[in-house]
């Protein structure tokens, strides 16, 4: 048995992308390889571009970024991944008082440990966090959802909202006897009231 | 001024052909998909608990009046290219459609339809999370990401219910005509891809979160594991005990950003691999165990398998089964039983289940002609014979000597039959699997040693002729065993065998390829000749004679070679080819010789 042709041919072992060997034709088989590696380049350098371009950034990775955003939005991959960073620090709470139609009233604050499981406890605490970073009027219209939906779920007529601030406590403040929740370690900052007429 | 170009042009040509095939086998080199599949699993189960969570309260993170308005996520959200199917659901439909989410993504994580339910699951995780932004954290940001890879590879191709069917078919189908079915997965590229992407995707994210700290005094000051600490929002145990130990705060401080800035490098390195990936498992537990986040620090975690290697995630995967093999005869004229059959060799994940098909009566006394494949072999001859025998209730003992003549320990194992044994009986036998070498199928004779009821342990019962002929096909893919001294080549015909189904050794010395063939059993030898002597390739002809090596082989040899050399190569078993053939002829060519083989075999031929 005697074969010639002399060539080990790179066409015959592009390998396929899927569990069996294709039949597909070669050059279909090429330029999708092509269409993949363009891919590829693409999507490294957008998940590179999305945390680079979070300020304190430069022209250029805010260029970058502008090229690599849809694809980024669209994926859900616009993350900046700094986790507390700078550093960590205190934390936002929300708190408001209730007051409903026969005149009662009703305090609370989120997040609060009773929220349970753990993992819903951390939504609302994201959602109190999310508060704390943004500017007054952006927090205005967030204060807002977030006295509609306390209103909806107590059924209440009023909700007063306020900003509260929890300071973290120095190892020195410690050492002296003091405590991670002391009185003076929370500053509250009142947001608004709101009925669901104005609302 | 011409040659310098030339020679530059030359260099260039060279430096970018090996970055090109550097780039091209470090995204597209087939990898086997056990990590994906255990990814999926454990990916799969976060993202249907995380959903689940989410339902607990629907209205308030997913409706008009909840949390997050819709006029409040079009001032946030605006110009953004995003999407969610939550806009698009009325109110009324909200715990419907909930419900369906969750059905997908428990196929998804059960791997049924996982080609189509894994891009539904991305789309689900991408929809919910734009609908509740501001209650998102990295959770749900791994989440996505890891879903997102997971659904680029076949996660569905093992550990999922769609591997099963896949199992039971081809069970189904090769039992009804006889023959031991193959259940190998064929690596595949796109598996390595969606792993290295989920490798370099995690160097990224640890690269910037140890950047971004740079930028924080406290990382400095070794105050930061502190302040993260004294967080009474996050805090789940009481860590201010720490404040009389600031060293120990300072040390977790540096150790924590040093560990991520150096990540993205270390991680690449085998030896500091494991110490890197557990001092993540140990910084992502103890987030758990110290703030409360157990579901971030797991699924970080669930990330670290995209860097352990398949075959160790195998192995790993093999100490959760029972070491035991299970043999069980099999008669194809009962399509009832076929399909019995066929479901539990599905359910055997760990191939231990052994399909024997009693197709022939023989004597007491004749000696009847299997094939066996080396798992079932190296499992009896890990047992001695009395110990096999003591093991099941055999009433017919029948010796099992290799064809070739092969004995390990001066002795021939023995295999047990019992002439009774149906499907609803089971014959364990113990086996270590360390000890079990390649599945490659290889003939054995079994020769009827005693009469009926002389197995050890057991009591002596009525003879009766019933010692079955056996044929077991192989279990594994052909396997070809390729001399080659040029490294350039051997990839070529690595990756082209085993794109094309075939399982492909290589060997560059003479010494090695003829252990290989020995301990390997290759159905058949490629022997790239044209970089040997005629020396060589005569040599090794000659001990492939010696080792009574019965695999077909093809030499590629240059025409001069040919000439000196290729009548005394010349036999049934051999072929020569010119040098360079093509691979799809050279292939076509191994595949004629092994049909040619497969027919002229006494075992093949008693069918």
């Amino acid at each position: 048995m005697t074969i010639t042709q002399p060539e080990f041919d790179a066409g015959h072992d592009v390998p396929s992308l899927g569990d069996e060997p294709s039949r597909s034709p070669r050059w279909l088989k090429r330029a999708g390889f092509g269409l993949v590696n363009v891919w590829l380049c693409y999507h490294l350098f957008a998940i590179v571009i999305a945390p680079a371009s979070v300020a304190p950034s430069s022209r250029v990775e805010q260029r970058g970024w502008e090229f690599a955003a849809p694809y980024l939005q669209l994926m859900y991959l616009n993350h900046g991944f700094h986790f507390f960073s700078p550093e960590p620090g205190g934390s936002t709470l929300v708190s408001y008082v209730l007051e409903f139609d026969d005149g009662s009233t009703k305090t609370g604050r989120f997040p609060n440990r009773q929220i349970w499981p753990r993992l819903m406890y951390h939504r609302h605490f994201m959602l109190s966090e999310f508060l704390g970073g943004q500017s007054p009027e952006r927090q205005q219209v967030l204060v807002r959802s977030y006295a509609r939906n306390l209103l909806r779920e107590n059924k209440a007529k009023r909700v007063t909202v306020s900003r509260v601030t929890h300071y973290l406590a120095s190892m020195e403040r410690i050492r002296a006897g003091g405590s991670l929740n002391d009185p003076d370690s929370f500053e509250e900052e009142p947001l608004g009231t709101f009925t669901w007429d104005a609302l | 001024m011409g040659r310098v170009v030339r020679t530059a042009v030359s260099w260039l040509t060279a430096r970018v052909c090996r970055v090109a095939a550097a780039w091209e086998q470090f995204w597209f080199t087939p990898a086997d998909p056990i990590v994906l599949g255990v990814m999926r699993i454990l990916v799969g189960g976060m993202l249907l608990y995380t959903h689940i969570v989410w339902g607990t309260n629907l209205p308030a993170f997913f409706s008009e009046r909840g949390w997050m308005s819709p006029a409040l996520m079009d001032v946030f959200q605006r110009g953004e290219l995003i999407f969610s199917f939550w806009w698009y659901v009325p109110e009324a439909w909200h715990v419907t459609a909930h419900g369906v989410c969750l059905c997908v993504i428990c196929l998804f994580w059960l791997g049924l339809w996982t080609r189509v339910t894994s891009i539904l699951s991305l789309i689900i995780s991408i929809s919910y999370s734009y609908r509740a932004q501001f209650a998102n954290y990295g959770l749900d940001q791994v989440n996505t990401i890891l879903t997102f890879y997971l659904a680029i590879g076949p996660s569905g191709a093992t550990l999922s219910i769609d591997r099963l069917i896949q199992r039971y078919r081809t069970a189904r189908q090769s039992l009804s005509v006889g023959a031991t079915p193959n259940f190998e997965r064929t690596p595949c590229v796109s598996t390595g891809l969606a792993t290295r992407l989920t490798q370099i995707h995690f160097c990224v994210i640890y690269f910037y979160a140890g950047t971004a700290k740079l930028q924080g005094a406290a990382w400095w000051s070794g105050d930061a594991m502190w302040r993260a600490f004294a967080n009474s929002e996050y805090q789940s145990t009481d860590m201010t005990w720490l404040v009389w130990y600031p060293w120990i705060v300072n040390w977790m401080t540096h150790v924590t950003i040093l560990w991520e800035l150096s990540f993205s490098a270390t991680i690449w390195n085998r030896t500091l691999r494991p110490f890197v990936l557990l001092m993540g498992v140990c910084m992502h537990f103890g987030i758990g165990a110290f703030m409360g986040m157990w579901t971030f620090g797991l699924i970080m975690t669930f990330g670290y398998l995209a860097f352990v290697p398949p075959e160790i995630m195998q192995r790993a995967l093999s100490c959760l089964h029972r070491h035991k093999v299970v043999v069980r005869r099999l008669n194809v004229a009962e399509s009832r039983d076929v399909r019995r059959a066929a479901w539990r060799l599905a359910f055997d994940g760990a191939n231990h289940v052994r399909i024997v098909f009693g197709v022939k009566d023989v004597a007491v006394g004749e000696t009847a002609e299997l094939k066996i494949d080396d798992q079932l072999m190296a499992s009896l001859m890990a047992n001695s014979a009395e110990e096999t025998a003591t093991k099941v209730s055999a009433s017919v003992r029948l010796v099992a000597t290799p064809v070739n003549g092969h004995k390990r320990n001066g002795h021939s194992p023995t295999i047990p039959v019992n002439s009774r044994l149906n499907l609803a009986e089971e014959r364990p036998v113990e086996m270590d699997r360390a000890k079990l070498a390649r599945p490659i199928a290889r003939p054995i004779t079994l020769r009827e040693e005693t009469k009926v009821g002389t197995a050890i342990g057991t009591e002596p019962q009525p003879t009766i002729p019933v010692a079955k002929a056996i044929a077991m096909r192989p279990l594994s893919r052909r396997c070809v065993l390729c001399l080659e001294r040029d490294a350039a080549i051997q990839l070529r015909l690595f990756r082209y065998f085993t794109s094309r189904g075939f399982r492909c050794l290589l060997a560059v010395e003479i010494a090695d390829a003829i252990e290989q063939a020995c301990d390997s059993y290759p159905d058949a030898i490629l022997v790239m000749g044209t970089q040997l002597n005629d020396g060589e390739i005569e040599s090794f002809h000659a001990q492939c004679k010696d080792a009574e090596c019965n695999a077909p082989i093809v030499y590629v040899l240059q025409a001069d070679q040919r000439q000196r050399i290729g009548n005394w190569l010349e036999s049934d078993h051999t072929a020569i080819l010119d040098a360079a053939p093509s691979l799809g002829e050279t292939r076509r060519l191994i595949e004629q010789m092994l049909a040619h083989n497969k027919r002229g075999h006494p075992a093949e031929m008693s069918l």
